[in-house]
């Protein structure tokens, strides 16, 4: 049996605006994330019954995409390698702010972590977005990407790292 | 030093918290999908799980085809020895993958 889909026209109703929030941050153009988002929906469809949904449904949804996500990056990195699909960053997600070397407004803050998170590798981007944006826990996120709990704090630890670095650079923690 | 880190991760969790109404088409799309969408039948999988029993018996075979063919003469040797037992292991590893699969598709996992 699979999920009821009265069930699933409820989640896309209630967390759709999350989660193509979520897509529209994974995904490098509103295409990719258009079709993320659809993927999701009807990867949940195909799934079993027995999946729990009563947790953390938000976090949920968003675990699908990110798998979804890493399956087709994966499927593309030889084409990619040969030649790039995508040349450059969505210049909407990232649109970065002039600091002018002061202390960062709320605004700028945002468009710096946001330019940062882009930048970094999948596989540090996918558990920073599960972990802030979905409120996954590690142990969520480990069982959700297959890999080990470990493996998830030190991706979350290397990119606070570089992220903390990067902001740092552009005025953040000044006084 | 800890205040900083908590700091920082409140830094990060505010500025990507980020939400956005899919486009109207798009979220229209999904649902009409979601309304449409019927189970797939068992019956109507079966030849999906042919396929992938074929496929990995072919699979061992291969294996075991490159395992006969190594230079080592020990291994040859070793094989050509024990090559019934290594079909009947073949067709059993077959047989529990079948099964296995069956009892995936049972439970609504599209193989």
């Amino acid at each position: 049996m699979a999920i009821d889909p009265v069930m699933a026209e409820e989640l896309a109703t209630t967390y759709g605006a999350a989660l193509y929030g979520f897509c529209r941050k994974l995904a490098f153009t509103r295409q990719d994330a258009d079709d993320l988002y659809q993927q999701t929906f009807l990867r949940l469809l195909a799934m079993p019954a027995r999946v729990d949904l009563n947790d953390t449904p938000r976090g949920f949804l968003m675990a699908i995409a990110a798998r979804i996500w890493a399956d087709e990056r994966r499927k593309y990195a030889r084409r990619e390698r040969i030649a790039p699909i995508h040349s450059g960053w969505d210049v909407e997600t990232v649109a970065g702010a002039d600091t002018g070397g002061g202390q960062l407004t709320q605004q700028e803050l945002q468009a710096d972590v946001q330019a940062g998170v882009n930048q970094l590798a999948d596989s540090l981007r996918v558990p920073v977005l599960l972990y802030y944006m979905g409120d996954l826990s590690i142990a969520e996120i480990a069982s959700e990407l297959h890999i080990p709990a470990g493996t998830v704090k030190r991706r979350l630890f290397q990119a606070r790292q570089l992220l903390r670095q990067e902001m740092e650079a552009n005025g953040y923690g000044e006084a | 030093m800890a205040k900083h880190n908590n700091d920082f991760d409140q830094t990060l969790r505010t500025a990507l918290h980020h939400e956005e109404e899919p486009p109207a088409a798009l979220q229209q799309a999904v649902l009409q999908q979601i309304r449409q969408h019927q189970p797939q039948p068992v019956e109507r999988q079966i030849p999906a799980l042919l396929i992938a029993v074929l496929g990995a018996m072919q699979t061992i075979s291969m294996v075991a085809m490159v395992i006969f063919f190594l230079p080592s003469t020990l291994v040859f040797e070793w094989a050509a020895r024990n090559l019934v037992g290594l079909a009947g292991l073949m067709i059993i590893a077959g047989f529990v993958l079948a099964f296995w699969l069956k009892r995936k598709q049972k439970e609504g996992v599209p193989s």
